[in-house]
């Protein structure tokens, strides 16, 4: 069952030099408990593209074109009390940086049953009943929601904010740089409970990272991001078996990879372009070590290279 | 074998835990947090020597403490690089001049060739610190907003009174620019740090500390605010840096896989100590500690078909104020055994320059 599909979606800002196009064109789709990795540099719109989903930009960014389908309402006509009603019951999000996102002079659980009263509509007995169930599914003891956010350490605080995600059992959560300021010791407890989670609750998900290992490790679909559009997607295991656009093939190699020979990652020259004046052609092709010059003329669109495995590049050959 | 160019012995840096009114009636013993208890090493000349370990474990602090950032408590740091020579020279002869030092006492602060740095006036620290440099974490942070690249770069000559004029300074300002893969240094001159990108400001930060012509630089965590595509660009600047002028770095990160790829020898922390201390590759493919072993196998593999056993050590790392007896990994060890919580294991080697502190060690050689 598909659960939400994003067609074409283009989200720009108006700044004072001029229309900024963060995401610019990105599709992709998400099936009813499916975690699909949202991948690239910072800066290549893919925090944009997920606050878009909840319409949560800030008051210079506008969808400027696109639909955006979840669970078959148009989310473009969803506004005011019918959009709160989605926005935690149905999706929520974890912020990157989350664990410093809890108010510091409330109590963890009250923090926590807030959504669950507004949005069932049930006393808190029952809301605190719930947010023990939820401590206990997340790993940590129901005995500590009365206890303040400083008391707890920032792996804990993270599973706080995980536990508050899924306060209303929503569908979809979103996971903007979930393990990005946490040791790896941590980190792998994260991983390990997302994806437990996933299983368990039958959770979609959407792990946006600049870390391919570590989406690697819990999604099975990987869409790779450049400069505001998808230039590669397929399953995870496709992806990294089999890459195609020469953007994932860098990134790939830029990994350092433990239990591979000991050697320099390669890098990728250049930076990011300004998403204020793109690039003329394909977005990579200054960067791109392939780039002829039909890349800086044409852009490429995004084909279908293998079953289910798409990319966007001039130099990809088309199923059939 | 290489020269030392730095040895660190049994080096310590407690902080005392200021006590409540309550608590000071009560007790009168003195708590410390133990950031860094009992930490020896030692680098070679031209040596990438990588310490590792969580947040919290005081790699950190080891760094700094190295160049008195922030004072020892304890051990002893020597420094043997080439140029505490020509410091030793300033620094005696200023003070024999100014009455304030016999020259018998400026000799006591040569060990054994090398130089006592915690021996140091800490008025002096200043010289010795044109030869030590140390490389922060935060590109974003640690740039001053308001100077120019040129001023950033040009404050560290002016404040060490090098350079003869503005001129010769500029020059200066320039080769480090260019040292540190800024090119042309022209065109970067005189901008301002926010018109720069990540990477670049790193590069900044590392001519920053070139500028002083060091020999021995501490960076701490240069590239785990960076994006991963330009990482390896600024760990190769660093590789260069080694090769071509002859630099030793003391690596401090919590990545164990940019570790492996970067270092020569590696040094795996816990709550303060050394466990595990090795040739990176030896350590790596064959790690002793149960420690090390976890840590490699929490690393996040850039493969999804590599299904690994995470060893996924329960728990977060105790508080340093209240470091727990015998082996202070034990609480969270898979193999603690009963001896484990009351004595501390000694290092041993288990080859001729890897050596691991484990009681499971001991019984396995029994």
């Amino acid at each position: 069952m598909v659960l939400l599909e994003v067609e074409n979606l283009r989200t720009y800002f108006k700044t004072q030099e001029g229309v900024l196009k963060a995401v610019d064109g990105v599709d992709f789709m998400l099936d009813k408990g499916q975690a699909m990795g949202l991948a690239g540099e910072s800066g290549c719109g893919k925090t944009t593209a997920a606050l878009s989903i909840m319409k949560l930009l800030p008051a210079n960014g506008y969808i400027a074109g696109g639909k955006i389908t979840f669970m078959n309402q148009d989310m473009a006509r969803v506004t005011g009390d019918k959009l709160r009603a989605i926005r935690w019951r149905d999706i929520s999000i974890i912020f990157q940086g989350a664990m410093n996102a809890l108010n510091p002079v409330k109590r963890v659980g009250d923090q926590i049953t807030e959504p669950i009263i507004l949005h069932e509509k049930v006393d808190e007995e029952v809301a605190m009943k719930r947010v023990k169930e939820l401590f206990e599914l997340v790993g940590i003891n129901p005995n500590r929601i009365r206890e303040y956010p400083h008391e707890f350490s920032g792996g804990m605080r993270q599973r706080v904010m995980i536990a508050m995600a899924l306060a209303c059992r929503p569908r979809l959560v979103i996971c903007d740089e979930p393990t990005t300021a946490l040791d790896v010791m941590i980190q792998a407890q994260i991983l390990a409970l997302l994806k437990s989670l996933q299983k368990e609750l039958d959770l979609a998900m959407i792990i946006i990272s600049h870390d391919l290992s570590v989406l690697a490790e819990t999604c099975e679909y990987l869409s790779i991001m450049y400069a505001g559009k998808i230039v590669e997607r397929s399953s995870a295991v496709e992806v990294f078996a089999n890459p195609q656009h020469p953007y994932t093939k860098g990134l790939i190699a830029a990994f350092p990879n433990i239990k591979g020979a000991k050697k320099m990652p390669a890098s990728i020259a250049g930076n990011p372009p300004n998403l204020i004046h793109p690039p003329v052609g394909c977005r990579f092709s200054p960067r791109c070590y392939m780039a002829q010059e039909i890349c800086k003329q044409e852009e490429p669109p995004l084909v279908e290279v293998l079953p289910g495995h798409y990319a966007a590049c001039h130099f990809v050959k088309k199923l059939g | 074998m290489a020269k030392d160019i730095l040895d660190v012995k049994n080096l310590e840096v407690w902080f005392p835990v200021r006590k409540g009114f309550v608590e000071s009636l009560v007790s009168k013993e003195q708590r410390w947090v133990k950031a860094v208890d009992g930490v020896t090493f030692n680098i070679k000349d031209k040596e990438i020597f990588c310490l590792v370990g969580e947040s919290g474990c005081g790699k950190t602090t080891t760094g700094k403490a190295i160049l008195r950032l922030v004072e020892p408590t304890g051990g002893k740091v020597t420094y043997y690089g080439p140029g505490k020579e020509v410091l030793m020279k300033t620094m005696v002869k200023d003070a024999v001049d100014k009455g304030k030092m016999s020259k018998e006492q400026g000799d006591k602060m040569l060990v054994e060739g090398g130089l006592d740095v915690r021996a140091l006036p800490r008025g002096k620290m200043k010289l010795l610190r044109q030869k030590m440099q140390i490389i922060f974490q935060d590109p974003y942070e640690s740039l001053n907003p308001k100077q120019s690249i040129y001023d950033i770069i040009n404050e560290p000559l002016v404040v060490n009174n090098l350079g003869a004029n503005e001129k010769e300074r500029e020059n200066r300002v320039v080769q480090a620019l260019d040292d540190a893969g800024l090119r042309p240094p022209k065109d970067f001159m005189w901008r301002y740090p926010h018109e720069v990108s990540g990477g670049q400001r790193q590069r900044v930060g590392i001519a920053g500390a070139l500028v002083l012509s060091p020999e021995f630089l501490v960076a701490d965590e240069p590239v785990s605010m960076l994006d991963v595509s330009i990482r390896s660009e600024i760990l190769k600047l660093m590789l260069d840096l080694r090769n071509n002028m002859g630099l030793s770095f003391l690596f401090i990160t919590h990545d164990l896989s940019v570790a492996y790829v970067f270092s020569d020898r590696i040094g795996i922390m816990y709550l303060g100590k050394i466990v595990e201390l090795g040739p990176t590759e030896e350590v790596i493919k064959s790690p002793r500690h149960p420690y090390t072993k976890a840590l490699i196998s929490v690393v996040p593999k850039p493969d999804p078909r590599a299904k690994t056993d995470k060893i996924i050590l329960k728990g977060e790392r105790p508080d340093p104020s209240n470091i727990p007896s015998g082996c202070r990994f034990h609480p969270r060890c898979p193999f603690a055994m009963d001896i484990c919580k009351t004595a501390q294991p000694e290092p041993l080697f288990v080859s001729q320059e890897h050596w691991v502190s484990c009681h499971l060690e001991k019984g396995a050689a029994q």
